[in-house]
């Protein structure tokens, strides 16, 4: 054990650094809800201050001695980069999740810039400035600088956890994401104590930089960068929450990695355990941990995104083939810079691969460069190892990156937002740390041949190979956007739950748009290896941080499929290189990074508002568009009665924490009856409906569909077998039209669970699609809305389209919960005459929650009434009406004239 | 972003250069833009130009270092040659790309050179990680490429790559030599982990190690990632490590060994450390080792007061006092000054009127006649082939060691030794 020792010491000190950076971004993202992917450049940026004021001898002035650099560093800088993040954090509350990441991954490349630019990337030596002397415990070497290091950092994050459970300011930290208006009528500004919050957490990530200094011995932004990431392992250990938890994880991983290096000595494949230990962690406990307990801090709920603007084809068209044109006659026009852009059209496809995820699915994926190099790596293994051919082996290294895509799919299964983000983003760097370097991949600094097709070796030819791929390609992508999947995936950005209950199996529509995201990734890593002819573990296109500078570029450019395409590769690699070469600038690289910096930051706080085509061009483009064809209009021949017993719910009890939500229920909804469930505030009417549509699983007792136990089926299958809901705040597909929206009610279930039929929609389902959606709008009385957006319409419209989205299905039976909410009283009558028409002309069972009594009483057949999870009545509406027990559960009022308040 | 290129240059390159041997062994068995910089010819030469080409890893996304140091000492090469009457009364007009690491930005750079600048020669490459995508171009083009970062194995394998220095193996062997004439007798080696051919070069230290009367008595693999290389130090001290050459992060590694109470003579390749690190890390002041150049960062003496008078003039941020002289390192000046002297004598060699425009061909005419040739006092005696076929390898290095910040050739400057 005492052999042990030294790696404990060793990894003590590494350690509380990683707990102590973690500390900080976990208390920033506590009050905020922003994760923080500038803190470790904010560490950076202290530790090059630091550097300046105390060992930088390369420019004029005297050094500081180090407590004063240091207390500049971390005092005054610390403060100023806290005060202006929260300026910035404030105003990114409102945005979408992946515009938050845009503005704080943007910051942390522009302070990579400007480090950059100061310090024209060179790599700096960093003078110990605590004493390196030691002592000896039971016969280990401690340094007092270890020594020094861990108590510090333990002090620091002890009394920062003080803090938060002892005094005000700290209780109010924790509250003010819960409950920012609560605090401000407590006559507390939830943004100043945001603004402290945020200026101690900049304050840790500028003193773990200093700290760091040390250690590395040596100082390279980049460097910093990736031993600061690796707190992120911690904050993960921590629960993105709990500050103790957090430094617990970083001594766990600092110990842990540094105790590896002794077993794993010898073991080649293994070396790089110690240094990817944080980054397994991290995907690890994302993959593992409740989804529950990663639920995303936001203090607001985020503005919509607004979808890129889509010309009509007969625009895009002309487009395209201009484009094409253009791309075909560069080789006549750029001379010796044709490498450069056989090099932007790799980035091209791996930028449209990247928009299948983050455009279209709303899945911020930040490993993209990561799967590109095993594209790379395995095309030059296929062509060169194997001697396969070369377009074999460009499939096959699609392929390969395909199986590697679906294993992403995993955490995204999971979790979604920012704690995707992070798993994605630490599985490039655990790529980077420990695959890149083996014989499956690079395996040597060299690098590994990869050779141009022997038809196409010359630069002119294969230029015009990669182009092929890249038309290919892009049409691959405008067929997807347009098919099926890419409906299933806008309306999985928009709204998983709803896309779920309408029965399509979303776990297979997230795996088949990762695989398809991560071939395409493959195949341009494989074209850009053969267009490079050599590739290594160092090659620029495979470094894990640029898999951000894609992520930002790609936010940053609003146009459609294929378009962001052709701009992200245009912006990321051809313009730089122009730009660069006209203003004569050796590195224009900082300069860049800085300019996405300023652009992604001005887009995020202005996202929501972002077009990307002008409205007058926009409205130009518009007169070519055809008229759209007429919706069918007429009810379905098909569809036939349902026939059964319906919805049987028995027994049922739903536990939650110790708290019985819904204890021992029995109820039914038969075809063609309209069944009421009412009760007050709490009483566990939408816990029931969560039960029987499959989102949560009851404690005990089951539920029945035409007698069928469907109480282990996932809520999709539930879907699929005909059971359709509503939800008590509408769940809609808000960037989509109302015609899709209604009309994906029926195509969700269509697609189901089977891959193929989420990919493809077979011969004849468009067209029962089209007339299901047109009888569903004609019977809500929507189809004046067909064309309009449906963030644009108004909530009683919004219920409408709802409530059209579940006719359009193949329902048979329908939960509705609370639909009337926010209809006026003539849309309210009209409501109920609709749910009567189709409960008597379709024989379509319906359970409805509803606080109007009126409408209840009106058009329903039966009544369920609970209260504290129990039934405590049942019967017709005039018995309910006339039931002691419902007047004393509604506090001795007339039933008629109680409001049942919202759950 | 690589960890792995960003921790430190010197480390990056002397990783880069032992990863090369076994690629060097089997051939002996068998975003982002380039923007250049010019040195205008002097005016009072009236020769026809001649045009060389420079390509330099200065900036890049993947990694950080050194930067100018290659082009700014090729530049003053360039500025003083002109000033002293060029080659031949031909004036040289260099051209210096940066391949920003990126291996599309370095075969654009090569053709732009030789396409659009029409250079007859690179010299002094520091394109250390895109070589290979642009070696076939020269090939192709049979356009000489003279010195500069010598860890490629085109240099043993393409007959347009004509290499100032000894190779890679040699200095294995050299580094080995370097401890044992300071009497160590039992010596340790820790190789990168970042590719198996690094760790494949374990062997070669160990019977280089034999080879100059040594045991080798510790090998290992270790990550240049690591935050801590505590179970190194300890395995190697207490196998009795008298010195030790470790291609990691040797500054982590010897502030580890020393906290372990462990300060070997530590074994490096290329000029060693930076004189910033050893100032931060002492115990990288006892460091020993081999370069496949000559070592610039050594005393001047007569024969070499050019190098240093113009770099003086031209360069002097490079020189002991200069505002970059604790970062340089890894001896991208000396090479890039050897091979300028290459190119000049090449030229000369070759005899080309000042009124004659040189080509290619005239480059590759003159470094056919090096026939054990040293180019001054910056090589050991070089051999080159008519570039039908690669050039022979070259057996002799130059050994040092280090007294605290300061370099110290052995056995003395511009003194090289070879293998036997």
């Amino acid at each position: 054990m005492s052999d042990l020792l030294p790696f404990v010491v060793s990894g003590l000190a590494v350690g509380a650094i990683y707990g102590l950076a973690g500390s900080g971004l976990v208390i920033t993202y506590k009050t905020s809800g922003i994760f923080n992917f500038a803190h470790p450049a904010m560490a950076a940026l202290a530790a090059y201050l630091f550097y300046y004021l105390h060992v930088d001898t390369t420019t004029p002035g005297p050094r500081l001695a180090w407590p004063i650099a240091a207390v500049i560093s971390v005092v005054v800088l610390g403060p100023v980069m806290g005060l202006g993040m929260e300026l910035i954090a404030r105003r990114l509350a409102k945005v979408a999740t992946s515009m938050q990441i845009l503005a704080t991954s943007g910051l942390a490349l522009g302070i990579l810039g400007a480090l950059g630019l100061l310090y024209q990337n060179q790599t700096l030596s960093f003078r110990p400035f605590l004493p390196t002397t030691s002592f000896r415990v039971f016969g280990t070497e401690v340094g007092y600088d270890q020594l020094i290091l861990f108590s510090f950092s333990l002090v620091a994050v002890v009394g920062l956890s003080a803090f938060f459970h002892a005094t005000r300011t700290g209780i109010q930290m924790r509250a003010v994401v819960d409950n920012p208006p609560l605090l401000n009528v407590q006559g507390t500004n939830p943004n100043s104590v945001r603004r402290w919050a945020w200026v101690i957490g900049a304050s840790f990530a500028a003193t773990s930089g200093i700290l760091l200094g040390p250690i590395l011995g040596i100082l390279g932004a980049g460097s910093f960068l990736t031993i600061v990431i690796a707190s992120f392992g911690a904050a993960a250990i921590g629960g993105f929450s709990s500050l103790p938890l957090t430094f617990l994880g970083g001594l766990i991983i600092g110990v842990v990695g540094d105790i590896s290096t002794k077993y794993v000595l010898n073991v080649s494949w293994l070396q790089g355990l110690s240094g990817a230990l944080p980054f397994i962690v991290l995907f690890v406990v994302l993959i593992v941990i409740k989804p529950s307990r990663l639920r995303e801090r936001r203090v607001a709920a985020p503005k919509p995104l607004r979808e890129s603007y889509h010309a009509p084809p007969r625009v895009r068209l002309p487009f395209a083939l201009i484009f094409i044109g253009l791309l075909a006659v560069v080789p006549n026009f750029v001379g010796t810079d044709l490498s450069i852009w056989m090099s932007g059209l790799t980035y091209m496809i791996l930028f449209l691969s990247l928009g299948l995820l983050v455009k279209l699915s709303g899945q911020v994926s930040l490993c993209q460069t990561g799967l590109a190099a095993i594209g790379g790596a395995v095309v030059a293994h296929a062509s060169v190892g194997w001697g396969l051919p070369w377009l074999v082996s460009v499939l096959l290294a699609g392929l390969v990156t395909m199986v590697v895509g679906v294993v992403i799919a995993v955490p995204a299964i999971r979790v979604s937002g920012v704690f995707l983000a992070l798993a994605t983003f630490g599985f490039g760097f655990f790529l980077q740390q420990m695959v890149y370097p083996t014989k499956l991949m690079f395996g040597s600094a060299s690098g590994l041949a990869a050779p141009r097709p022997s038809w196409a070796s010359t630069d002119v030819s294969y230029y015009y190979v990669v182009l092929g791929f890249l038309v290919g390609i892009s049409l691959l992508m405008v067929a997807l956007d347009y098919g099926r999947l890419g409906r299933l995936a806008r309306a999985l950005r928009d709204s998983p739950l709803a896309l779920n209950t309408s029965g399509t199996t979303v776990t297979v529509t997230l795996v088949a748009v990762f695989a398809v995201s991560a071939f395409v990734a493959g195949i341009a890593g494989a074209l850009y290896a053969s267009s490079s002819v050599v590739v290594y573990l160092g090659t620029p296109l495979f470094a894990p941080l640029l898999s951000l500078q894609f992520f930002a570029v790609l936010m940053l450019v609003a146009v459609g499929t294929p378009w962001y395409g052709l701009a992200g590769g245009v912006t990321l690699e051809i313009f730089p290189y122009y730009l660069g070469k006209w203003l004569n600038i050796t590195n224009f690289t900082p300069y860049m990074s800085l300019l996405f910096a300023v652009s992604a930051v001005a887009v995020a706080l202005t996202a929501g508002s972002q077009g990307g085509v002008p409205a007058p061009l926009q409205n130009f483009y518009e007169r070519f568009r055809r008229p759209r064809t007429a919706v069918t209009v007429g009810t379905e021949s098909t569809r036939g009665l349902p026939v059964g017993s319906g919805l049987e719910v028995k027994h049922l009890t739903v536990t939650y924490g110790g708290f019985n939500a819904v204890s021992s229920l029995s109820l039914c909804a038969p075809f063609g009856r309209i069944t009421g469930l009412i009760g007050p505030n709490g009483a566990g009417k939408t816990t029931t409906f969560n039960a029987c549509s499959g989102m949560v699983h009851p404690t005990a007792g089951r539920v029945l569909y035409n007698g069928v136990d469907i109480s282990n089926l996932a809520p999709a299958a539930r879907a699929r077998l005909g059971l359709g809901r509503t939800f008590q705040l509408a769940e809609l597909w808000s960037s989509l039209s109302v015609a899709e929206n209604v009309a994906l009610g029926r195509e969700a279930s269509m697609a189901g669970a089977n891959i193929v039929r989420q990919l493809i929609a077979a011969p004849g389902e468009p067209d029962i699609v089209a007339r299901a959606a047109a009888e569903a709008l004609r019977l809500t009385g929507t189809t004046a809305l067909t064309t309009r957006i449906v963030s644009d319409i108004t909530t009683g419209q919004r219920r409408l389209v709802e409530l059209g989205r579940v006719l359009a299905g193949t329902f048979d039976v329908l939960l509705l919960d609370e639909p009337s909410s926010g209809l006026d009283t003539s849309e309210t009558e009209r409501f109920g005459d609709l749910l009567r028409l189709v409960a008597d002309t379709r024989k379509i069972g319906i359970l409805l929650v509803e606080h109007d009594m009126a409408l209840v009483t009106r058009i329903c057949d039966y009544i369920y009434v609970m209260d504290f999870g129990k039934l405590i009545f049942e019967g017709t509406p005039t018995e309910v009406m006339a039931s002691e027990i419902v007047r004393s559960a509604y506090l001795g009022k007339s039933p008629v004239d109680v409001g049942i308040a919202k759950e | 972003m690589s960890i792995v290129r960003s921790r430190r240059r010197v480390s990056v390159r002397a990783a880069l250069w032992v990863m090369a041997i076994p690629l060097i062994l089997a051939a002996c068995g068998t975003t982002t833009s380039s923007s250049k910089t010019t040195v205008t010819a002097v005016p009072t030469l009236t020769g026809t130009p001649l045009l060389i080409g420079s390509i330099q890893m200065e900036s890049g996304p993947s990694i950080t270092g050194a930067v100018t140091e290659g082009a700014d000492s090729l530049n003053a090469w360039v500025n003083w040659t002109n000033a002293h009457g060029g080659i031949n009364g031909h004036p040289v007009k260099l051209f210096v790309l940066d391949d920003k690491g990126d291996p599309a930005v370095g075969l654009a750079d090569v053709q732009t050179l030789v396409q659009t600048d029409h250079v007859i020669a690179i010299v002094g490459q520091e394109a250390q990680t895109t070589g290979e995508s642009w070696a076939p171009y020269t090939l192709q083009q049979r356009i000489p490429v003279i010195g500069g970062y010598l860890g490629y194995p085109m240099y043993f394998t393409n007959p347009m790559w004509y290499p100032v220095g000894g190779d890679v193996i040699a200095n294995i062997w050299g580094q080995m030599k370097s401890a044992a004439v300071q009497g160590v007798k039992k010596v340790g080696v820790i190789l990168c982990t970042e590719s198996p051919q690094c760790a494949s070069a374990q062997p070669l230290f160990e019977s280089a190690a034999t080879a100059v009367g040594m045991t080798s008595v510790y090998n290992a693999l270790a990550s240049m990632t690591q935050v801590s290389y505590t179970a190194e130090c300890l395995a190697a001290k207490n196998a009795g490590v008298q010195a030790l050459a470790a291609f990691v992060n040797t500054t982590v590694l010897a502030a580890d060994c020393a906290r372990q109470n462990f300060n070997p003579k530590w074994i490096n390749s290329d000029d060693g450390p930076t004189v910033a690190t050893i100032q931060a890390t002492p115990a990288l002041g006892r460091t020993v080792g081999s370069s496949e150049v000559w070592n610039c960062a050594g005393p001047q003496t007569a024969a070499t007061a050019a190098f240093y008078l113009a770099m003086q003039q031209y360069a002097p941020q490079w020189l002991v006092g200069g505002s970059k002289y604790p970062q340089s390192a890894a001896g991208a000046d000396c090479a890039s000054w050897a091979s300028g002297e290459a190119f000049k004598l090449a030229i000369e060699n070759a005899v080309v009127a000042p009124n004659v425009t040189a080509s290619n061909e005239d480059v590759i005419r003159g470094l056919a006649m090096f026939k054990n040739t040293m180019v001054g006092p910056y090589s050991p005696p070089m051999t080159y082939s008519d570039g039908s076929k690669p050039n022979p390898i070259a057996k002799c290095v130059y050994l040092y060691r280090y007294q605290g910040t300061k370099l110290i050739p052995v056995p003395g400057p511009t003194q090289y030794t070879c293998q036997p």
